[in-house]
């Protein structure tokens, strides 16, 4: 073994070594490659990926992060809907020293997380800290500012000054442009705020701007709905019918809001004087597949508009058919509200999570509207996220199941492995030996020819000839550890001292590459002396794998408890809106009632009466 | 997909009619599931770790990554990538990855296992400048696997010329 000592000496004087190499790299560098591959997987859309590998390089780092990979952080938190995270990270962030288009990334991302919860002091103050921003966040930007404006009760000056917010950016590039929908949704928020607040004609001029902005894309032709519907209303309040009509015509034959659409084209031809494209209108609505509200309202204004026009007996007829279905959907109602299941509502919510906007079978027509509602979807998301949760710790249980299979099974080859290391370690070991004697006799050799010739330095000679005497005294083991280290230690100063004295030394080639040769088997020797049961299996923990699974068990109890509180109140919820239903329905039946009932009085008195009895 | 829900939702608040009656317990559960996905995350960091360990050992894990200098005029289509002449990966890129890496991200093109000792990796790109033309290379370099694991970068770049090259960020 004291050979190998003095030789690793030599070795790592010679040659150097790779490891030390690699360890004078320093650890910010390593660290650059987790926020740029972070980066790269928060670019694809891969938030949760991204977010996972700055947590690891948070932890790895003692828990501190530098600026720009804690803006990393916060805003995949951001995109994550995680606030309460995303507000802690963004509190912990320095940003003095971050150039402008990253500050504009982390004020943009701010300003997004406060306009999600309302905050709109804190959004306009985020906003106030970006500077030049690209074409599309500017827009971001400007319906964000426009949208605060216009979220109180609207006086004519605040929806002017957003107008002129909106309309500045709108103006400053023609075409299509990034962000030029934001624009459109800018307008149109604009105008139901100025509609709402009774602004009518500003409202209905807001929704010609926004169709202005809205482009050919699957939500840009959405929105071109919402806004033709929205106008279509606002033209109706006005009384200006033939405009609403217009409005309500363009909207597509298989768009969401026909139903409504078709009720109100009829009302707006009805008032416009022409009762019979209004008859046509609700009869195309009464025979829509899908029994929404609208439809139900429909039932109603078809007799009331014969009984304007004095087709008496139609109209009879048609409120008795509208009684008939009344009674018919109560029924249907009466008999969903009993066989709700806190299961079923759960299916139904996953089901509409899932879907992210692919149709879903409403559990009843008349809840198809109020699932669209704000309360509900919100409620629902909630839902079909606790179970992506549950589905993520039950991937990483999973995980861990198999690592502990995994960790036994190598944990039961302990023996085997411990065995195959010291046969390894013996034969890296006599192969290392066997090189060591060899360059022993030959540097020895080399040294005893050379440094006899009369070239050679004399002072050079003088050294070796001292060399030489302890050498043999070594050899004869007179001499302490600490010397024969010091000896093996000169003996390669001596040899590179000949070898840069441009003396021809004979072999110096092949001693160089065993040279070589010997140093790499001596990091192998080293490798494998390292190769001990901490070495390989450190890294590996059975306790950790333990540990992770109580805590999965832990998150998947507050999952399942979560979930039953949200899913109960979705029923509870759920239960109320059919109630609510039931009771408009049954407002309508008795509506229908009355005017028959009105109708047959009026029938009687004018000597009708033959025409029933 | 946040963006699009954030404009309807905005729509929403001020189309639809208050709900304040069920904000608050809206609020309660938004909490909670923020507790939940904050512990979710944590135990996803740690199994992660975990599986890191067990499945690319420092001792022999190496790990390659590509990048892509903002302004070269090269656009890549395809990358393979051998070790000691045998092949490990093969990777195709979409028009969104490309984006990706002109926006300053790196890829973790291959994770895997190396023996220990003198090792030669080699990658082969084909993509397009801007004319659409093809443009090919090469890049190799040999390494030292040690105890510890190790990166590797390719990396093309942009000055003076389009140019293929391995950078080693030794241990990592």
């Amino acid at each position: 073994m004291r050979a190998f000592a003095r030789t690793i000496m030599a070795g790592i004087l010679l040659a150097g070594t790779t490891l030390s190499m690699a360890a004078a790299q320093p650890a910010d560098h390593v660290d650059d490659l987790v926020y740029r591959s972070a980066l790269y997987d928060h670019h694809l859309g891969h938030h949760s990926d991204a977010r996972i590998k700055l947590l690891r390089a948070r932890r790895n780092s003692g828990g501190e992060l530098d600026s720009h990979r804690q803006a990393l952080l916060a805003r995949t938190y951001v995109e994550a809907g995680l606030y309460q995270d995303a507000r802690q990270a963004f509190s912990q962030l320095q940003t003095e020293k971050m150039p402008q288009d990253a500050l504009n990334q982390v004020y943009m991302a701010l300003a997004r997380l406060y306009f999600s919860q309302d905050r709109c002091p804190d959004v306009v103050g985020a906003l106030e800290k970006t500077d030049e921003l690209p074409l599309e966040q500017d827009a971001h930007a400007r319906y964000m500012r426009a949208s605060c404006l216009t979220a109180a009760d609207l006086t004519l000056e605040q929806a002017s000054q957003a107008e002129m917010l909106l309309q500045k950016g709108a103006d400053a590039k023609e075409g299509i442009y990034p962000g030029r929908l934001w624009y459109a949704y800018g307008f149109y928020n604009l105008a139901v705020a100025a509609a709402n607040a009774g602004l009518l004609e500003p409202a209905d001029g807001y929704y010609l701007k926004a169709l202005d902005y809205t482009d050919g894309s699957a939500e840009g032709q959405a929105l071109v709905e919402r806004i033709l519907l929205s106008r279509a209303s606002v033209n109706y309040a006005l009384n200006r019918f033939d405009f609403a009509m217009k409005a309500y015509q363009q909207l597509p034959l298989d768009s969401l809001w026909r139903d409504k659409a078709l009720l109100h084209y009829g009302w707006a031809a009805f008032r416009n004087y022409s009762p019979g494209v209004a008859l046509e209108s609700w009869r195309q609505l009464v025979n829509l597949p899908f029994k929404s509200m609208s439809v139900y309202q429909g039932y109603l204004a078809i007799p009331y508009a014969l009984e304007q026009a004095s087709a008496q007996l139609q109209a009879l007829e048609s409120y008795q058919y509208a009684i008939e279905q009344y009674s018919q959907v109560t029924e249907e109602i009466d008999r969903l509200t009993s066989r709700l299941t806190l299961q079923k509502i759960s299916g139904h919510a996953v089901a509409y999570y899932n879907s992210r906007g692919r149709y879903v079978e409403p559990l009843h027509p008349l809840l198809a509207s109020t699932y669209a509602q704000e309360d509900f979807r919100l409620l629902v998301e909630q839902i079909g996220d606790v179970m992506s949760q549950k589905q993520r710790l039950q991937d990483q249980q999973a995980l861990l199941q198999m690592f502990d299979s995994y960790y036994r099974d190598f944990d039961s080859r302990a023996a085997d492995r411990e065995s195959w290391r010291n046969e390894v370690q013996m034969t890296v070991y006599d192969e290392v030996q066997a090189v060591d004697a060899r360059l022993d006799a030959m540097i020895e050799g080399v040294l005893r020819d050379e440094m006899n010739k009369e070239a050679v330095d004399p002072q050079l000679q003088q050294e070796y000839r001292r060399y030489a005497v302890l050498k043999k005294q070594a050899d004869a083991g007179n001499v302490s550890k600490t010397t024969a280290d010091k000896l093996y230690r000169l003996r390669g100063v001596l040899l590179m001292q000949l070898i840069e004295s441009d003396q021809q030394v004979t072999d110096i080639e092949v001693i160089m590459d065993f040279m070589n040769r010997y140093h790499k088997q001596l990091v192998r020797f080293s490798e494998f002396r390292m190769l001990n049961r901490q070495g390989v299996e450190g890294s590996f923990d059975g306790e950790a794998i333990k540990r992770l699974s109580q805590s999965v068990s832990q998150a998947e109890q507050q999952a399942d408890q979560l979930l039953m509180s949200l899913q109960t109140r979705l029923l509870q919820k759920t239960r109320t809106a059919l109630d609510e239903q039931r009771d408009r329905i049954e407002l309508y039946k008795t509506q229908a009632r009355i005017a028959s009932a009105n109708l047959k009085e009026e029938f009687y008195q004018q000597g009708g009466s033959r025409l029933w009895q | 997909m946040l963006r699009i829900r954030e404009r309807l939702v905005a729509c929403a608040l001020l189309v639809l009619l208050s709900v304040s009656g069920s904000l608050l317990h809206a609020s309660e559960a938004r909490d909670q599931l923020n507790d939940l996905r904050a512990n979710v995350d944590a135990i996803e960091r740690d199994v992660s770790q975990l599986e890191q360990n067990l499945l690319f050992p420092p001792l022999t894990r190496v790990k390659v990554y590509l990048s892509l200098e903002n302004d070269a005029d090269y656009t890549p289509r395809s990358v393979s990538l051998r070790i000691d002449g045998r092949e490990q990966s093969f990777h195709v890129y979409s028009p969104e990855e490309v984006t990706a890496l002109r926006l300053g991200g790196i890829q973790t093109l291959w994770e895997g296992n190396v023996a220990l000792g003198e090792r030669r990796l080699s990658a082969s790109f084909e993509g397009v400048d801007r004319t659409g033309d093809e443009v090919k290379g090469e890049a190799a370099l040999t390494f030292e696997k040690t105890l510890k694991g190790r990166a590797l970068e390719l990396q093309v770049v942009g000055k003076p010329e389009t140019a293929f090259k391995i950078k080693d960020w030794g241990e990592n």
